[in-house]
């Protein structure tokens, strides 16, 4: 930026320019100049009560204006412009003087009004652009931007969050983690007529209830949405470390990290799609291609972009059917209004010719002819516009696709129904083991010719392989049976598979061409599975069969490494690769892991226990009784069916059958051994004795299908896809507090921390990471640099670099700067020096080592350490500019003490390292032989005679000895920076807390005070601005301590009871008067409002409550009330009295400034 | 005291992957061994009936899957238990590393009331390898069994049937050592208890 500034722009202070009432009796200038004027409001300097009233009258309204700001006085013609706002004086003040330095003379050169402001509008609009780029601060929506600056301002929370909408309410609750919320509930108001509130449960199952949400099912979808997908990170980060899957090192392989993620970007199988900006248009879409893909089983790199209704029909086809056309990137897909009806997902690349047909007018018809010669009609029901626009879409998706038209045919020839169907006599060779081996069962009584026959004549009139349209003739011959040779191919089909297969072409050899000798911890896992897969089955009694078995499965593990590898994974696949080749294998493996059974191979298996949970939920609901037996008993469902992953309807039509003898039974033993012998049994007759001769044949096997089928149909995949949603909450933090304890337990050293301090180690840095990378990306669960500086933060105070003390403290802003750059610089220091195996990350071992060292060291050890940070060429000298680097070192980590004495030593420090080498060397011109025996002089002097001033250990050692201050920095002081505290009391920090306290405050005085001393004191504070003792004030209230946030925790947990009915709420203290009025439900309901809101990038959130309830509500009410007797002989008073208590809600934002300017 | 109802104890076997907890259940229970198993998924009991000092007491002997994932399915079924068997490969070290984490973990997940005196078992299993494979000295194994309170320790082969009669008698004695033990609000995680020694005389009620 080219600009007359000597030092950059303060940040967060500048808004966009906004109109605003220069003369507004509620500001107090403080500075002015010839187009600006500094101003406070009166709230900060006023009375304390008074200052309760208006922060409560903002907070009610939604407009919290930081006490300071800056205007630009435009021309007495027009409004005035808002430029700057802070929260402190110091902002404040740095903006001035950046106002000062680079638009002062700027101005002063130009002459017309007009230009002037132009002039400034354009520098503070690019200003604040380029500062809040990637924040809403720059959104067009101004209530938004209100919003979105209050948000960050009263959170504390990291940069990347961003504020997603935010919704009115009444609250309760203290900033909330998305993460850690473990439940939510909608949930009916006592008090309302309608379900109008959330419930939230987090993870150390405290209650947060938010009532009165006016758009609750809205608030809910998002917010649920947001925790999935925080949830999604959390069990990823939860991952074992390192990835089981990950090559284990070997020296003829030199790991080349850019190499290894190219092999693993696929198509479509990043788990979770990279994070879009979270907006509330974001998530909606977000869900909506997530449904897309979902529903045809595409890959996730499709996104829904038209989506029309049409009638269908081909040549063979009878009729039109009506249903829903939709267009993705690379294909077509169709679902009629019946879904069984008809369906086809058709690839673009599979298109030949697109024509349309102009028949008749108004009517809107592609003819499309695919690779297979048949010809789809579609007509598109709607307008011209409508059906241009879908058009256009699809011409310009077609053309990306041709590129993938010329692997066609390779692909087609490893299609088993392209030989069944176009060259019967050439049998294509690609297929499964069941080739040489042969296929289980005797396909003379499974009548597999016949079959074949039926599949023949199904995809010569409807399709084959990537373009079949299915119908329900098609589910019926599914059902009856596949055909030995076509089942891969099917099964490949029906999973989507094959799409995936075609797209990631080549990718299977290439990953056996890349690892191939290789060992990871999951390759040795497979190893030892290998021959516990299928061992019956002959293939696999056999080198050529278990070599097989072998390549898929590795291949998977270096293709997901995170997941690797996880018992059953063998047993599936040892079966499917029956029937088809390794790389169908591989992608139903692939399809199998990450969509349809998503989680349940992963190394914390959460897809497994949420399995649990929605099986137990079902039972519950369908079979009451039975499951209070088992309650009673004390048997867990989830013991006897995991080996058994069968559909949810199966399992519960097993329940159903063998009911009467499970309510019979008492332990899990007995449990297990009924139904073991039921599956024993599957293939008996399950009415032996009945008469009918029917119903003899029927075996157990066609019992269950039947009871499955006909009384657990309503078990869809979109219902149990729902309740893998609201369930998944709870599963994450069962599987946390395992892994944590796995983590803990494998670390080899554990320094001298107790396990308190690990386990609070662990959390911050595990919440380090969770904020600091983007997931999908990583390959690595080590912490990086920048992570590191926020983990750091966490820990030790004097590493927090964006808080205010940097700003705070005396200096410009751009000393501020240097001092920052030095606070990186040292942090730096220290993460090399943690990072032990130099890989350029942090494993949380390395960080529980590097933390003890300094913790648990001793006075020498850490000089040492000191000494060995800044040494940076490490000859075991520092020179003169890595000296100075240390005593800047030093500076930044005193900075926060106020005392002159920590100054005094560091400048000491300086002149000693300076002064001892150079005396030392002016006594010494020569060294002296006898000087030298002992090593510390000698060296000192040699030092001094080639580099004037270089200091070794030793004499390092001396200096700082030399100084009180300095030796109790390394004795104690350094080690006691580092707090190790339950994150928990952390939460409640922030500006919310804050005006709650002060308003907590002045409600105690008030009590006190009760009634009568308002006219005292109001005069004295406007008489007495006493902004030391102000500022003071609210210093005590951001040093919130911990014992008193955690009562307030303790508060929100006491009153849940409660917490639905806003009136009970001022239990939490019992000074609020009660409110006069209280029958008044219409103000109360209307008039709380806070914001609930929902934060950002796909995490974590925050709730916040700018303020308590109604008991703060009655106070603001009451305070009103007489504070309009107290003044009653101003003209409008009265009014606003009436106002205030009758309906406030009706007020407008902008009225809020008029009545203040009333009062 | 003890109740002359018949007794069901209830043993745990654990141990890392492969080191052989099928087999070594299989060879006690049905006095077979085969090839062709299959990896465990999830959990599987067999039971036999044995005297032990003269009574008849029924074994209730779960097999778990061994690889690490598998234990935060939630143990269910650790709850109860009599005794737990640590099982690990003599020609594998990491097995016998692991030992300590199925320990901890264990422990964690039954929550016995008295964690230090659970009886465990120890299996060095599979010592009917050569020699030359083998990594844990039977030294070694004794002294981690003894830094653990005294846990006692065998060396199996569930393929030749080496001493796996032997370490389940063993298994079965201590288990009804447990189940003997005049626990008497085992039941009853969270008892209230009005007057101690009242409460004793109730016992067997259950």
């Amino acid at each position: 930026m080219s600009h007359s500034s000597h030092f950059d722009p303060p940040r967060g202070v500048f808004t966009l320019p906004t109109p605003c009432e220069l003369t507004n009796p509620f500001w107090d200038v403080i500075k002015t100049s010839e187009h600006f004027n500094l101003q406070r409001t009166k709230a900060s300097n006023i009375n304390s009560f008074y200052r309760g009233v208006i922060g409560t009258i903002q907070n009610v309204f939604d407009t919290k204006q930081p006490p300071f700001r800056i205007v630009f006085r435009a021309e007495p013609t027009s409004t005035s412009l808002q430029i700057a706002v802070s929260q402190t004086e110091k902002g404040i003040n740095e903006a001035w003087k950046w106002i000062e330095d680079s638009l002062f003379l700027g101005l002063t050169k130009l002459d017309d009004p007009g230009e002037k402001e132009n002039y400034v509008v354009t520098k503070i609009n690019s200003l604040v652009t380029r500062q809040d780029k990637g924040t809403d601060e720059v959104s067009e929506d101004e209530s938004v931007r209100a919003a979105s600056r209050a948000f960050r301002q009263t959170f504390d929370i990291a940069p990347t969050e961003r504020l997603v909408n935010f919704y009115s309410c009444a609250y309760r609750s203290i900033i909330q983690e998305l993460k850690d919320i473990q439940d939510l509930l909608k949930e009916r108001s006592k008090r309302g007529m309608v379900a109008d509130s959330i419930k939230v449960i987090t993870k150390d199952s405290q209650e947060h209830f938010f009532s009165n949400l006016f758009h609750r099912d809205e608030t809910y979808d998002t917010l649920m949405q947001l925790t999935s997908q925080s949830m999604q990170r959390l069990l990823k980060n939860a991952a074992i470390e390192p990835a089981p899957g990950k090559f284990l090192f070997d020296s003829s392989f030199e790991p080349n990290s850019d190499k290894d993620k190219s092999v693993l970007k696929f198509n479509s199988v990043v788990p979770c799609s990279p994070m879009v900006p979270p907006l509330k248009k974001g998530l909606e879409d977000q869900k909506r291609d997530k449904e897309f893909q979902l529903y045809f089983n595409l890959p996730t790199t499709e996104h829904l972009m038209e989506e029309c209704s049409c009638e269908f029909s081909t040549l063979e086809m009878k009729e039109y059917i009506n249903g829903k056309l939709q267009l993705s990137e690379g294909y077509l897909t169709f679902v009629a209004d019946n879904a069984k009806n008809c369906s086809f997902i058709l690839p673009l690349y599979t298109v030949r010719r697109v024509e349309r047909l102009n028949s008749r007018t108004n009517i809107f018809a592609l003819s499309i002819s695919n690779w297979h010669q048949m010809k789809l009609t579609l007509q598109i029901n709607g307008n011209k516009a409508l059906c241009d626009k879908f058009c256009n879409t699809l011409r310009d998706n077609l053309k990306q696709q041709v590129r993938h038209m010329k692997h066609l045919r390779s692909f087609l020839s490893t299609c088993f129904s392209e030989a069944l169907l176009v060259d019967p006599k050439k049998d294509i060779s690609v297929g499964g083991l069941g080739l040489i081996f042969g296929f289980p069962g005797d396909a003379k009584k499974l009548r597999d010719k016949y079959k074949t026959k039926l599949w023949i004549e199904y995809l010569q009139t409807h399709g084959r392989n990537l373009t079949l349209i299915k119908n329900p003739y098609f589910y019926k011959l599914v059902r009856v049976g596949l055909p030995n040779r076509l089942r891969g191919e099917i099964w490949e089909l029906c999973s989507g598979a094959m799409f995936l297969r075609f797209v990631n072409d080549g990718m299977y050899e290439k990953l056996q061409k890349d690892y191939a000798g290789k060992v990871s911890l999951s390759t040795e896992e497979i190893e030892k599975d290998l021959n516990r897969s299928l061992p019956e089955y002959t293939a696999y009694q056999t080198k050529e069969g278990i070599n097989t078995l072998r390549r898929v499965l590795t291949a998977y593990s270096w293709k997901d490494p995170e997941l690797g590898y996880c018992q059953a994974m063998n047993i599936v696949t040892s079966a499917i690769l029956i029937y088809m080749s390794e790389e169908q294998a591989f992608w139903i493996l692939s399809v199998l892991c990450d969509r349809m059974l998503p989680g349940y191979y992963s190394t914390s298996m959460y897809g497994a226990i949420l399995d649990q949970l929605i099986f137990e939920h079902y039972v519950q609901n369908k079979m009451p009784v039975l499951y209070e037996h088992f309650q009673n008993v004390d048997v867990q469902l989830s013991v006897a069916y995991l080996p058994w992953a069968l559909e949810y309807y199966s399992r519960l039509a097993i329940l159903k059958i063998n009911g009467d003898e499970l309510l019979t039974i008492t332990d899990d033993g007995q449990f297990i051994h009924v139904l073991k012998q039921y599956f024993g049994a599957l293939d008996q007759p399950a009415h032996p004795k009945n008469k009918n001769e029917k119903t003899r044949e029927t075996t157990k096997f066609n019992e269950l299908m039947m009871v499955a089928f006909k009384e657990f149909s309503s078990i869809t995949t979109e219902s149990v896809t729902e309740l893998r949603r609201t369930h998944q909450l709870k599963v994450v933090h069962n599987i946390e507090s395992y892994t944590k304890r796995g983590q803990i337990r494998n670390l080899k050293d554990t320094s001298k921390f107790s396990k308190n301090d690990i386990s609070i180690i662990y959390d911050k840095y595990y919440n380090a990471q969770f904020y600091g990378k983007q997931k999908s990306e990583r390959n690595d669960s080590r912490m990086d640099l920048n992570t590191f500086y926020r983990f750091l933060g966490n820990i030790a105070g004097w590493a927090k670099l964006d808080d205010d003390n940097l700003t705070k403290e005396n200096g410009s802003p751009r000393d501020n700067q240097g001092r920052r750059l030095v606070g990186y610089e040292f942090i730096n220091k220290l993460f090399i020096h943690f990072d032990r195996s130099t890989s350029g990350g942090l494993s949380l071992q390395d960080v529980v080592l590097g933390l003890g060292e300094i913790v648990f060291g001793d006075l020498l050890s850490r000089m040492e350490l000191f000494f060995n940070l800044h040494d940076s060429d490490k000859d075991g000298y520092l020179f003169k500019e890595e000296i100075l680097q240390m005593s800047e070192s030093f500076l930044f980590i005193f900075r926060n003490r106020q005392d002159d004495g920590h100054l005094g030593s560091v400048s000491n420090f300086i002149k000693n390292a300076f002064e001892y080498t150079e005396s030392m060397g002016e006594t010494n011109g020569v060294p002296d032989p006898h000087l030298s025996k002992t090593n510390e002089i000698g060296n000192l002097l040699t030092e001094h005679e080639e580099h004037n001033t270089r200091m070794s250990l030793p004499s390092f050692r001396m200096i700082i000895l030399a100084d009180g201050y300095l030796e109790e920095f390394f004795d104690s002081g350094f080690a006691t920076t580092f707090q190790f505290i339950e994150p928990t009391e952390e939460r409640s920090k922030g500006l919310g807390r804050e005006i709650f306290n002060a308003l907590m405050t002045d409600g105690m005085k008030l009590a006190g005070k009760f009634g009568k001393r308002l006219n005292n004191a109001r005069p004295k504070s406007f008489s007495s601005p006493d902004r030391k003792s102000s500022n003071s004030s609210s210093k005590k209230y951001s040093m919130n301590s911990p014992a008193q946030s955690t009562t307030s925790i303790m508060n929100s947990n006491n009153t849940t009871e409660s917490a639905n009915d806003n009136i009970n709420l001022n239990n939490s203290s019992s000074l609020l008067i009660p409110r006069s009025n209280s029958q008044d439900s219409f103000v109360s309901v209307e008039s709380q409002k806070s914001i609930l809101k929902v934060q950002g990038n796909d995490s974590p959130v925050s709730f916040c409550s700018e303020e308590e309830d109604d008991g703060l509500m009655q106070e603001v009410d009451r305070l009103l009330s007489e504070f309009s007797i107290d003044e009653a002989d101003h003209d409008n008073s009265s009014a606003l009295s009436i106002d205030m208590q009758d309906n406030t809600s009706l007020l407008e934002d902008d009225d809020v400034d008029k009545l203040l300017q009333d009062i | 005291m003890a109740s002359r109802k018949k007794v069901l104890l209830k043993v745990i076997i654990l141990g890392d992957s492969g080191v052989g907890k099928t087999s070594l259940m299989n060879q006690y229970v049905n006095k077979k061994f085969s090839n062709q198993y299959k990896a465990t998924i999830g959990a599987d009991f067999l039971t036999k009936e044995v005297m032990v000092d003269d009574r008849l007491v029924t074994m209730q002997i779960w097999d778990t899957a061994g690889q690490e994932r598998f234990q935060s399915l939630g143990v269910a079924f650790y709850r109860g238990a009599d005794c737990c068997v640590l099982v690990y490969d003599v020609n594998n070290s990491k097995s016998f590393e692991t030992l300590d984490s199925w320990r901890d973990e264990f422990l964690i997940q039954a929550s016995p009331r008295d964690p230090e005196n659970f009886p465990f078992v120890v299996l060095g299993n599979k010592i009917d390898m050569e020699e030359s494979k083998r990594v844990v000295s039977q030294k070694r194994a004794m002294t981690w069994c003894q830094s653990k309170g005294n846990i006692p320790y065998f060396e199996t082969s569930a393929k030749e049937a080496i001493n796996v009669e032997n370490a389940f008698q063993t298994i079965a004695k201590n288990a009804l050592q447990q189940e003997a033990d005049p626990d008497f609000y085992n039941d009853f995680p969270d008892p209230i208890k009005i007057d101690n020694d009242n409460s004793k005389y109730d016992t067997c009620a259950c």
